[in-house]
């Protein structure tokens, strides 16, 4: 299970009274976030004394616990515990992930800054849109905003700083990309990354049951759809996600 | 005819709060819920509720309301907020009736920010994800989402017994600037000299202040951090401070992002929100790290504390403000004192 990258055993930090941030790695890898995601699960089906809920982020599992039942370092050191009996499951049970057809309407009023991208890679449009399809990509974690995907990696065209200006507010939909990552928001966010596309899903939707259908460690095939495919998925239910692997309806 | 509250005026800060959501952390949603989680209890038991229940938070400034289809027992708790009903002064930490037709008449903050309007029987608006706190900046939960409008007219639920005429000693004006922390994850981004400066300096509240964020301002020479951005976003938690690029710190609050990339200092402790919260624009505020332990302590006093309140409810007949003079002056009853000497030591 030890991969370039992570760390010999996980380190333990405390942020605040009642968040044990459990770090796999220290820098982000497909491998190490393969490893947060099977902690993630393991400790939802394994919850120890105190546990409040857990939360898988890129290279780290959050666990909130209740400090009034147990005592940080009681609750580290439950952690700790469970780390032998945590790689030997994981060995045996990693599941395959969900995969997603993921509908992006590039460019144009809502991807602006794909012409920007394009100029500075000098690659045509089309081009950068193939390229942010090429790959299919790993749901790293949701963050930042309800439902809101952090997805990886990209291809090294898409290593691109973060914008000097954060944008006051983007809308629901946004597919944006930075340091080898895309983000897609389900409600209007303000952004630091650069906006290429709109996607019509969204997923967070306080109405549906599960609120949130997409979760980290599902893959996302992009592909590319034309306005008027937008605005006909965003008519419908669908919204023109489909799940096609794992439990995916034949 | 089912109860309601009607807005016949609001200021643009009214929102529906509860406890919060809890458990949905891996959706992308931090706990949200009452700023002043103390003064959603007190107004709670004041107005005889079970846990739970909805109560309207307000920033800075109230509204006129009006109790339509019956009576209504109503509480006001937190920052002190000058009320009246017609032409009579309601005082805060003192349940009290609105009958159909009266108006009830909330102004500024006295002192403080957030004060909460709690109604027996809570706001009955419909639970979204578990809780009926307003996420504002997703616009769900709550009353539509939002914050309330003018010709609102909000559903109010079963109420037990009528529970009019309870008073607690309110300690909203025991703010102090000294507000404890403890070094985040990410403070050595800061080097020994700024971490150093950043807790000798004394920051300003600024009027950039709500349910996700408040920004404090200072004079001194920005903080700066070795790495503007830490590469991957981390879990935030409640009280985190943030310094981003301005070398300015952010205090992230209820409503926040549950994650960042932005650098974090360190943690207000819990035990210590509610003073900081309520501190008004242009208020100071000084850092004082506090050690894991300090903090576990503190918060442990602190549930202690609030364990005991429905203990420290103490029932008032007739003139309110004779009752609170009493209660000031500490004339009656042994449980009184009990309060003001807890009152004297507790911030939390």
């Amino acid at each position: 299970m030890q991969s370039a990258g992570a760390y010999e055993l996980p380190r333990l930090s405390m942020v605040g009274e009642a968040l044990l941030v459990v770090e796999f790695g220290a820098g982000l890898s497909p491998q190490i976030n393969d490893i947060v995601i099977a902690f993630d699960r393991f400790m939802q089906d394994n919850p120890l004394n105190g546990l409040l809920e857990s939360a898988p982020m890129s290279k780290s599992v959050v666990l909130r616990f209740d400090p009034l039942l147990v005592s940080p370092e009681q609750f580290g050191a439950s952690v700790k515990d469970v780390f032998t009996p945590f790689y030997v499951a994981t060995n045996t049970s990693i599941l395959p992930p969900k995969r997603w057809r993921f509908p992006v309407c590039y460019g144009g009023e809502t991807g602006p800054d794909l012409a920007k991208i394009a100029a500075r890679t000098s690659l045509s449009q089309e081009e950068v849109i193939a390229a942010h399809q090429s790959m299919v990509q790993r749901v790293l974690m949701i963050g930042f905003a309800p439902g809101f995907l952090y997805t990886g990696m990209l291809p090294d065209l898409f290593e691109l700083p973060r914008l000097p200006q954060i944008k006051p507010m983007v809308a629901a939909g946004s597919v944006c990309v930075a340091i080898g990552q895309t983000v897609i928001s389900a409600t209007p966010n303000p952004t630091g990354w650069h906006v290429i596309g709109r996607t019509p899903f969204r997923n967070f939707d306080p109405a549906r049951d599960p609120p949130v259908v997409i979760g980290a460690g599902d893959e996302l095939a992009f592909y590319a759809i034309d306005q008027q495919q937008y605005a006909d998925l965003r008519e419908s239910a669908k919204m023109g996600v489909e799940q096609t692997g794992r439990e995916a309806k034949t | 005819m089912s109860r309601a509250l009607k807005v016949l005026q609001a200021g643009p800060y009214i929102s529906v709060q509860d406890e919060g959501r809890p458990g949905w952390l891996r959706s992308g949603i931090a706990m949200g819920g009452a700023m002043d989680a103390r003064a959603l209890e007190e107004g709670r038991l004041l107005v005889g509720n079970e846990r739970g229940l909805a109560a309207l938070e307000m920033l800075g400034l109230g509204g006129r309301f009006e109790a339509v289809g019956g009576p209504l027992t109503l509480a006001l708790s937190g920052a002190d907020f000058a009320a009246q009903i017609d032409d009579n002064p309601v005082q805060p930490y003192h349940s009290f009736t609105l009958q159909p037709g009266q108006v009830l008449d909330i102004g500024a903050a006295k002192n403080g920010n957030y004060g909460l309007l709690s109604i027996a029987g809570g706001i009955d608006v419909k639970p979204v994800l578990g809780s009926r706190s307003t996420h504002i900046r997703a616009g769900f939960g709550g009353f539509g989402g939002r914050p309330l409008q003018q010709g609102d007219v909000l559903p109010v639920g079963k109420a037990g017994e009528q529970a009019s005429d309870w008073s607690l000693v309110s300690n909203t004006s025991q703010s102090d600037e000294k507000i404890r922390m403890i070094w985040g994850v990410q403070a050595s981004l800061f080097g020994e000299e700024e971490r150093q400066r950043f807790i000798e300096t004394r920051f300003l509240v600024t009027h950039e202040l709500d349910r996700m964020g408040a920004r404090l301002a200072t004079d001194a020479a920005p903080i700066r951090s070795k790495k503007a951005l830490v590469a991957l976003s981390g879990a935030i938690a409640l009280g985190d401070i943030q310094v981003i690029g301005s070398g300015r710190p952010v205090v992230l609050l209820a409503d926040r992002q549950p994650t960042g990339g932005y650098p974090r200092i360190g943690t207000i402790i819990a035990a210590d929100l509610v003073n900081f919260i309520q501190r008004p624009a242009g208020a100071g505020v000084r850092f004082m790290p506090v050690s894991q332990e300090q903090a576990l302590k503190a918060y442990r006093q602190m549930h202690a504390r609030r364990a005991e309140l429905p203990g420290q409810l103490v029932k008032t007949f007739g003139d309110p403000f004779e009752s609170h003079r009493l209660l000031s002056h500490n004339l009656i009853s042994g449980a009184v004192g009990s309060v003001t000497k807890t009152n004297d030591k507790d911030r939390s």
